[in-house]
């Protein structure tokens, strides 16, 4: 849990998280915490209720061990099982080596 | 954003340029400006031996006149960018697979300075800008100059390349990423960034 | 060269995932039902992927045949025969845990 870079790998579900850029202009600002994940969509429960956005082509801010990131939509389009594998490999993959 | 030269210059110079990276063979000081390592290779078995030498932390550029060497530089994990010049030699499929790695191409103002025949760089250089766009194969535009007369300002070289259909915009930003990856503790990797 | 699989790092990754999906679906289970059975469900997936073991605190919060969590009225605990039986109501599974008394 220390390494912040861990995101792509971690739980999603219950973080909160905000939708900073979108080619949908009404999804931008979109805030609240996770309630469900899928391979291609993220559900978000708000003030307004449940939304489900997409993650292609998003960018999201989130927060993760005491810590705000901003990753892209594209790097976790997985099935939330398989991210384990493909996202310690992807940092593996950028820096070399992954510390825990 | 960011221009790349062969040779160090003075503290103060303004360009237009926010910074500067040298490139060089042999280790060399470079107050405030960003450093890198230049490698030269005619044959793949020369490239491959220089490479071990390189460390991780460090940026690499690759020049070559030679087809193949290229082609092997832009499979290597190591190498960031292929170096221009009067001679440097590039295909088709050597820009297509510098797409899937990542891999920047340089195109460089001085060699229209120093070359005698200078429709067939534009000929080439036409090429190849239309094969990066089609590809959207990372690149950046330099003076590349090795002294001082050989540079020039942010706005003649990027006027000159947008007429030849470059587009301008990507080219920043494939600059500020490689500068980010190696400097910038707060990037991880590309779309993934610590804000605080 | 290949690079390899972090095998061990994806294990510890895999266990703090399973803890927090099924602690999430112990305090949804009343808001909703659904929703608890999709976490346990998520859980499950993870631990076969990369075969990490459920542990046992864990393991009898909820059921194995319908993945739903135990919830208040939806199951019954009766001890017979030096052993608990759980029965889950929804699907009826009955679940056994034997106690053996101490060797003396």
């Amino acid at each position: 849990m220390s390494n912040p870079a861990l995101v792509l790998a971690h739980e999603w579900i219950g973080l909160d998280v905000e939708v900073i850029e979108s080619p949908n202009e009404c999804e931008v600002g979109i805030k609240g915490q996770i309630i469900d994940e899928t391979m291609k969509t993220l559900k978000i429960k708000t003030d307004k209720g449940v939304k489900t956005i997409a993650k292609k082509h998003r960018m999201f801010k989130i927060k993760f061990c005491n810590r705000v990131l901003k990753v892209k939509g594209d790097l976790i389009a997985y099935r939330p099982e398989d991210r384990i594998k493909k996202g310690i490999m992807m940092i593996k993959r950028a820096k070399g080596k992954v510390w825990i | 954003m960011y221009d790349f030269l062969r040779f160090v210059p003075d503290a103060n110079i303004d360009f237009g340029f926010e910074n500067y990276v040298v490139f060089a063979e042999s280790k060399i000081k470079v107050n405030k400006f960003y450093k890198a390592r230049l490698i030269k290779a005619e044959s793949v078995n020369e490239l491959i031996s220089k490479l071990k030498r390189v460390r991780n932390d460090e940026i690499v550029g690759v020049y070559s006149s030679n087809l193949k060497v290229n082609r092997e530089a832009v499979m290597r994990k190591k190498v960031d960018v292929l170096l221009d010049g009067v001679d440097r030699k590039l295909d088709y499929k050597t820009i297509k697979l510098a797409a899937e790695k990542n891999v920047i191409i340089e195109i460089c103002f001085s060699k229209y300075v120093k070359a005698n025949n200078l429709m067939r760089l534009f000929e080439e250089d036409l090429e190849l800008i239309r094969i990066i766009n089609k590809f959207d194969t990372p690149f950046a535009l330099t003076s590349a100059a090795s002294n001082c007369y050989e540079m020039r300002t942010k706005k003649q070289i990027y006027d000159f390349f947008s007429f030849l259909g470059a587009n301008i915009k990507s080219a920043e930003k494939h600059a500020i990423k490689l500068i980010r990856e190696y400097y910038d503790p707060n990037f991880i990797l590309d779309g993934l960034e610590i804000l605080e | 060269m290949m690079l390899k699989r972090e095998k061990k790092l994806e294990r510890k990754v895999a266990n703090e995932r399973i803890r927090i999906l099924i602690e999430k679906a112990e305090k949804m289970k009343f808001e909703d039902y659904e929703l608890a059975k999709r976490y346990i469900k998520l859980a499950k997936k993870i631990s076969m992927k990369y075969r990490v073991r459920i542990p046992k605190e864990l393991k009898i919060k909820f059921c194995k045949k319908c993945l739903y969590p135990y919830k208040l009225d939806k199951f019954r605990v009766r001890v017979r025969k030096s052993r608990v039986i759980i029965t889950c109501l929804n699907c009826g599974f009955e679940r056994r845990i034997p106690i053996r008394p101490k060797r003396q």
